[in-house]
């Protein structure tokens, strides 16, 4: 986003579908966290300007729009990798070798926690649980479920996603 | 238990398809409770069960909807929490991706008990596949006619929506959801009033986990002799326990309550993984943990409280004697910090601090007077916090210092760094 | 009633009371940071938390009820430890500013520290740190993220009194930061509200930075000089400089609350061009004179014209005290023989007709609600007509918010620009000035579509709804703008203002009517007498002296009005000013006097409130009090005016004037430190009744120009303070251009209307009726090319608008 999307570009191409959302809640204030999802499907990520047209659209003060995405963890504000591997290392994960794993990602992507690799392919951030723990250590890359992990998968599943023409993430093998 | 009544369907290839659902006597309890029962009916029918909630808080299911006012010309409003944040529990991500139908249909009931006309389903957002069933099968169920205008031709209507979560633990809390859904930061709110009262949009609103909509179907298909049949009289019917951390099996089991919890990691969690457990966290992170010479407790919200711990939801995580539990304190005290939503004093300022306290002690820099600081810091975010998400964090550190004392002390009163230093995690 | 104990004591509340109030109103102390009584309870802060015997955890009385046979403990060991708890963990991250920081001294975490806390912290681990600099969040209001202990006051007041929602909290947790998008705010009125509710120093006055410690400040109350609001506000200077404007919650209809121009435009007194002596002009050249080359000069000249039955008219400006007012009407009626004496330079449509005088004097007496603003604000419905309340009368609109929060009342509004409470109204309207009379008409008629109206939607969809909603009120308020006053429609508003009132008292309700007026004391100055009897004088005749007192009306009159016409022509022309205007530049005569806060008095508020205004420095050497000046005059012309101090003036005014009598003797030190009281209505007087006339409704065809004040400007004042200068644009056009023109461009308007033109940058304002502009009326342009007639207001005019070739430093442009 940003220079390639102006305010009114996304006026223009989001009024309709939110509109469409706000026929499900009686305030227009309840549709800011599902257009904040739509603004960031549509662009990759959020920005003042999808703020900006956000609050115009639903007409409600922009900072109620900023407070959400600063709030809540899964809307991004900045530009990250084409893949967000987000690893969970809390408790059960952990339990099963999750710090390991992500030692191991660092290493292999030469990043730190937050950071994105060079060729701009993965974004690597520890996330809190969610809700894999029978099958831990278990990562999220986007908003797709990799579980059972282990280095040697982990490994594999980069290899496979490097590769410049992969299909789009197709889901776990058990 | 004999018979897998929860999880009967679960691993049917056709159990997320309305025609399986319906094939296999799904939606006929609704039709028969829309057309011939009273709401009031519904109501007692579960307050006769003694059901109670299957989110963390245990409250009795029929005495929560009792509580709404009738008549009073208001919209009433029921939320289904899919927000199931708390570490160690999956139970409502599989009920969701396996039996979306069940859940639905106990919505439905709930919501005419209720005489809501609006319901929402806050399914947090990292559950895409979840999302995805749920959203599927809503729309087979208005096709068919079980929701929308005018439900099997009686004066019930019902629109349910689905509402996406962003990341946020604390959104699991009842008021913190509402407010999330009104489309405020997730923070919970002051009771009185009570969201049966006021909730959202200051309207009645009922609350429920995914698993207490799913039990409502059975009760009243198989009956509340049934129900009350399973399990200690105080908390009947069947109930999902997970299993997850050191342990042989991994997964969610079917059972009564009432079973020890050395029965469960044992017999159905197969053991450890290496030597003998440490200790066995028994109802999600926010429940404090049960040291090995505690395994006996029985697994019912009244044992555990006497045990100084809860039911919880019922996310059991085992820790095995490779496990240092002051890495475990300290990843606690990160998890409830990193979630505090801010809005009180000692969770938003007091985790912090008691974060930084074992980051220290863990990696070789504790000092004498840490732990003594660490009592206080839990004392104050227990008593005071605004929300139990405080008061939980500060009950299971505390537990950790109380069972294991030695633990911490090694590590402070030792020179050399024993661990990895995994304070930038 | 509920009987309830604390600590043992028995204490009698009323039901719903919070324990804490209880125990406020029962000098028991316990703090709190995130409670403020106007705004939502959070319970936030922990810090109120109290015992209750039989409950196993601490309660927060600020959100907890007193309940019959309830036993609270505040200062129980539980308590005092979870106090001690509560302020170690807020000092955790706070970091120990104090030397540098501006709220020390006047800290409540200090306070609060120093009463509650251990006294001393166990911290050793770094503590949290946003950033090192503070941030400027607008130009008069600085933040420092790392002070803010979240008790959300400031976002609250922004949301729920002020109304801007400018203020919010991003992240979560321990990283939760107030801010406004992009760490700036957008939509914010500069009110400062913010800062004052802030307990820490987290939100400062950037004007006032590092510029003093508390307890090095002289503190005087006083009363606001910008509108008719009446807030009581806290001057502090510091060596007689003026250093910061405070306002306390106990004092004042506004407690707590100012407008931007109230906290920050008072530095005006310190800028523009002081008057330092008399001045004579002789050979058309303005010349420093003697006090009594001046003054003999005009004795003579009115002797002269007293000799000659001669005319003189007298003009005093409505910020001038009461006592000044009265002791000058004392000199116009009993010296100078004439009643020819006005009290407003805008309002050129009260001049037109003879009669207008006596029935604005009926309607002030018999009609005008003489009451306070909270409780006229219970009423089931609120008519604000004619009246931009959010730029005129800040406060006032702040609480109309909040009473509308807690009453859930109707509120109706007619307006003729858009604000910021129009999302708060039941029904709102765009109204041109001068059509008060035909809505009032409308919304009164028992016809449905009396007057051609049904063309214009917004209009009948507002009468409709708002005759079904006056029909269900049992009590209505009205509370009425002055713009009205301009025009050639003012009488008939003012008959049927009177009219609606005596209609719906009739129909048993129970009617309020106030005017929101947007000068401090125009009131005032209307009961002192100050009103012209336009029976026996002729306002389009030139008088022979014109004396003006405050006022400026070369500059602030419309063109060709009679006041502005008596200024340019009369051969002797006296103005007695502080700052040099356009009036004083053309005067035979320039007396000095005070500006505010040089003299002790009084004004008179929208509430017919008399309150205390006072002087925060002593006068130069040259400068005499108004009231002096007058005395003299009037002694050397044979008259011996006796009350000579503002107290004294003040005794005669309560037996005097009517309604005055029940004011209190003097101020009393307390809550209500400079309150004399409601004046009370005079008896009333048989008078003949005045039949409403219908009136037609004036649509807005063409483009049309509208004045006022703006949120940073009351009349030219303000022009003189540095810190109000500094907000938003020198000159501006708002209006409405349509979609054709977007933000992102900077524009300029040519406003065209015969001779007269201004060109001026555009503002885009959405929400403006089409056609409809609006400048702000202290940058209406210089006395030669006004483009505001006193014929026609609103003035219809031409209208060019192109891209600028200018380029605009301004905040409100950056922001867009």
């Amino acid at each position: 986003m940003t220079a390639a999307y102006s305010k009114q570009d996304i006026i223009a191409e989001l009024t309709v579908p939110i509109a469409e959302i706000a026929k499900c809640y009686p305030t227009q204030r309840s549709v800011i966290m599902p257009a904040l999802y739509l603004a960031q499907e549509t662009y990759g990520f959020l920005d003042e300007t999808a703020y900006r047209a956000i609050s115009e659209i639903l007409e409600v003060p922009e900072i109620w729009v900023f407070e959400l995405a600063s709030f809540y963890t899964l809307y991004k504000n900045k530009n990250i990798g084409k893949y967000n591997l987000q690893l969970c290392t809390n408790v059960p994960c952990m339990l099963r070798g999750a710090y390991d794993l992500f030692a191991h990602l660092q290493t292999r992507l030469g990043i730190n926690k937050g950071e994105t690799s060079k060729d701009g392919l993965f974004t690597l951030t520890a996330v809190e649980c969610i809700g894999s723990c029978d099958v831990s250590p278990a990562m999220m890359v986007n908003d797709t479920y990799y579980t059972n992990l282990s280095k040697e998968r982990v490994d594999k599943l980069l290899d496979q996603l490097s590769q410049a023409d992969t299909d789009p993430l197709t889901g776990n093998e058990q | 238990m004999s018979e897998l009544v929860l999880l009967k369907h679960i691993t049917h290839p056709d159990s997320t398809s309305i025609a399986f659902y319906e094939k296999t006597g799904g939606y006929q309890g609704l039709k028969k409770i829309l057309t011939t029962y009273s709401p009031d009916k519904v109501i007692d029918t579960v307050k006769a069960s003694n059901l109670r909630g299957r989110g963390g808080a245990g409250f009795p299911t029929g005495l929560k909807w009792s509580f709404v006012p009738k008549d009073d010309g208001k919209t009433h409003y029921l939320c289904c929490n899919a927000d199931e944040g708390e570490p160690g529990t999956f139970k409502d991500r599989l009920l969701m991706e396996r039996d979306p139908h069940r859940v639905i249909e106990g919505m439905i009931i709930a919501a005419y008990a209720i005489q809501a006309e609006v319901a929402y389903i806050y399914i947090r957002g990292e559950y895409g596949l979840s999302i995805a069933m749920i959203t599927q099968a809503l729309k087979a169920a208005y096709a068919r006619g079980y929701l929308g205008q005018n439900i099997f031709n009686t004066d019930f209507s019902l629109n349910i929506y689905v509402h996406k979560g962003a990341g946020a633990y604390i959104c699991g809390e009842e008021t913190a959801l509402l407010e999330s859904i009104e489309g405020r930061r997730g923070q919970p709110k002051l009771k009185p009033p009570f969201p049966a009262v006021a909730g959202l949009y200051d309207c009645p609103t009922v609350i429920n986990n995914v698993e207490t909509f799913v039990c409502v179907t059975h009760i009243f298909a198989r009956g509340v002799d049934w129900f009350t049949s399973i399990g200690p009289e105080d908390a009947p019917g069947p109930r999902l326990f997970g299993l997850s951390g050191q342990l042989q099996n991994r997964g969610i089991v079917e059972l009564p309550m009432g079973l020890s919890l050395r029965e469960l990691v044992y017999d159905y969690g197969g053991g450890p993984l290496t030597g003998q457990f440490k200790a066995v966290i028994p109802g999600g992170l926010s429940a404090p943990m049960i040291p090995l010479a505690g395994l006996d407790v029985k697994m019912n919200f009244a044992d555990l409280a006497a045990a100084d711990s809860m039911m919880g939801s019922a996310a059991v995580i085992a820790l095995d004697e490779t496990t240092s539990i002051p890495t475990v304190g300290r990843r606690i005290a990160e998890f409830f910090s990193h979630e505090s939503c801010g809005k009180c004093a000692p969770c938003r300022e007091g985790l912090p601090w008691a974060s930084k306290i074992l980051n220290r002690i863990e990696s070789g820099h504790g000092r004498s007077g840490d732990i003594e600081q660490l009592q206080v810091i839990c004392g104050g975010v227990f008593g005071n916090s605004f929300c139990a998400l405080g008061v939980g964090a500060a009950w299971a550190i505390r537990a950790t210092l109380k069972h294991f004392p030695h633990e911490y002390d090694a590590l402070i009163n030792q020179q050399t760094i024993p661990v990895d230093d995994r304070t930038n995690l | 009633m509920i009987i309830f104990k604390i600590n043992g004591q028995e204490i009698e509340v009323e039901e719903g009371t919070t324990i804490l109030n209880a125990a406020r109103a029962n000098a028991v102390e316990i703090p709190t940071f995130c409670y403020q009584d106007r705004l939502s309870t959070l319970a936030s802060c922990r810090m109120c938390l109290i015992e209750v015997e039989g409950r196993p955890r601490l309660e927060p009385a600020c959100a907890t009820l007193a309940a019959e046979g309830m036993a609270v403990l505040t200062h129980s060991e539980k308590v005092i430890s979870s106090r001690e708890d509560m302020l170690e963990i807020l000092l955790a991250n706070h970091p120990l500013d104090c030397p540098v920081c501006d709220k020390s001294g006047e800290c409540e975490l200090q306070d609060t520290v120093f009463e509650y806390g251990k006294g001393d912290s166990r911290l050793v681990d770094p503590k949290r740190v946003f950033r090192i600099d503070d941030i400027q969040l607008n130009n008069v209001i600085t933040f420092n993220a790392n002070r803010c202990i979240q008790c959300q006051r400031c976002v609250r007041v922004c949301e729920e009194v002020v109304g801007d929602v400018a203020l919010g909290t991003m992240e979560r947790g321990l990283d939760s930061e107030i801010t406004g998008v992009g760490n700036s705010l957008k939509d914010c009125s500069h009110c400062g509200n913010c800062i004052e509710v802030c307990p820490v120093g987290a939100l400062m006055s950037t004007p006032y930075r590092y510029k003093a410690r508390p307890w090095d400040l002289d503190k005087f109350e006083t009363t606001c000089g910008m509108c008719g609001t009446g807030c009581s506000m806290t001057i502090e200077a510091r060596e007689g400089k003026l250093a910061r404007v405070k306002s306390q919650y106990e004092t004042g209809i506004n407690g707590e609350l100012l407008c931007a121009k109230g906290r920050f435009g008072f530095d005006f007194i310190d800028g523009g061009q002081r008057i330092t002596q008399p001045m004579l002009r002789k050979n058309d050249v303005l010349t420093p004179v003697t006090w009594s080359e001046a003054l003999d000069f005009i004795i003579d000249k009115s002797l002269n014209i007293l000799g000659k039955n001669g005319h003189i008219k007298g003009l005093v400006s409505p910020r001038q005290t009461n006592e000044t007012a009265f002791i000058f009407q004392k000199l116009m009626r009993e010296v100078f023989q004439s009643s020819d004496i006005h009290a407003s330079c805008r309002f050129s449509g009260l001049n037109l007709q003879p009669e207008t005088t006596d029935i604005l004097k009926a309607l002030l007496s018999q009609t005008y609600s003489r009451q306070p603003l909270g409780d006229i604000l219970q009423s089931d419905c609120i008519l604000l007509l004619g009246t931009n309340i959010c730029d005129e009368n800040p406060v006032s609109s702040y609480l109309i918010r909040q009473h509308k929060r807690d009453n859930h009342n109707h509120l109706l509004i007619a307006s003729s620009r858009p604000c910021t409470l129009d999302d708060i109204a039941t029904e709102k309207l765009r109204l041109l000035p001068g059509n008060e009379a035909a809505v009032l008409s409308a919304l009164l008629s028992t016809q449905p579509d009396e007057l051609a109206i049904s063309e214009d939607q917004q209009l009948s969809d507002f009468v409709i709804a708002g005759k079904t909603i006056l029909e269900q009120s049992a009590s209505v308020s009205l509370l009425i703008g002055t713009e009205f006053m301009r025009g050639q429609q003012a009488k008939n508003c003012l008959i049927w203002i009177t009219e609606t009132v005596q209609h719906l008292q009739q129909q048993g309700k129970q009617v309020f009517m106030q005017f929101l007026f947007d000068r401090p004391n125009q009131l005032g100055q209307w009961h002192m007498g100050c009103l012209p009897d336009l029976q026996s004088y002729d306002q389009k005749s030139i008088p022979d002296m014109f004396y003006v007192v405050g006022a400026d009306p070369i500059a602030d009159c419309a063109a060709g009005d009679q006041l502005e016409q008596a200024a340019l022509n009369s051969p002797c022309l006296i103005v007695q000013t502080a700052f040099m205007t356009a009036s004083a530049q053309q005067a035979m005569v320039i007396l000095p006097t005070p500006s505010y806060g040089e003299e002790d008095g009084t004004y008179t508020n929208n509430e017919a409130r008399v309150q205390k205004v006072s002087a925060i420095r002593p006068l130069a050497a040259n400068i005499l009090p108004s009231t002096v000046i007058f005395t003299q005059l009037a002694s050397a012309l044979g008259l011996d005016i006796i009350p000579n101090t503002a107290a004294q003036i003040l005794s005669q005014i309560k037996q005097e004037i009517d309604g005055y009598q029940t004011l209190k003797e003097d101020f009393i030190f307390g809550p209500k430190l400079n309150d004399y009281g409601l004046t009370t209505s005079p008896p009333a007087i048989t008078e003949a009744e005045i039949k409403a006339p219908a009136v037609d409704y004036l649509a807005l065809e063409n483009y049309t120009l509208i004045t006022g004040d703006s949120l940073f400007r009351s009349g030219k004042l303000t022009a003189q303070s540095k810190n109000l200068s500094g907000l938003g644009h020198d000159a501006y056009v708002e209006m409405n251009p349509g979609a054709d023109y977007d933000e992102q461009q900077d524009y300029e308007v040519t406003i065209t209307r015969g001779n007269a033109t201004i060109t001026a940058p555009l503002k885009i304002n959405r929400a403006f009726p089409d056609k409809l502009l609006f400048i702000p009326e202290g940058q209406l342009s210089t006395p030669a090319n006004k483009i505001i007639t006193a014929a026609e207001y609103p003035c219809v005019v031409e209208v060019e608008i192109k891209v600028s070739s200018i380029t605009i430093k301004s905040e409100q442009n950056a922001q867009s």
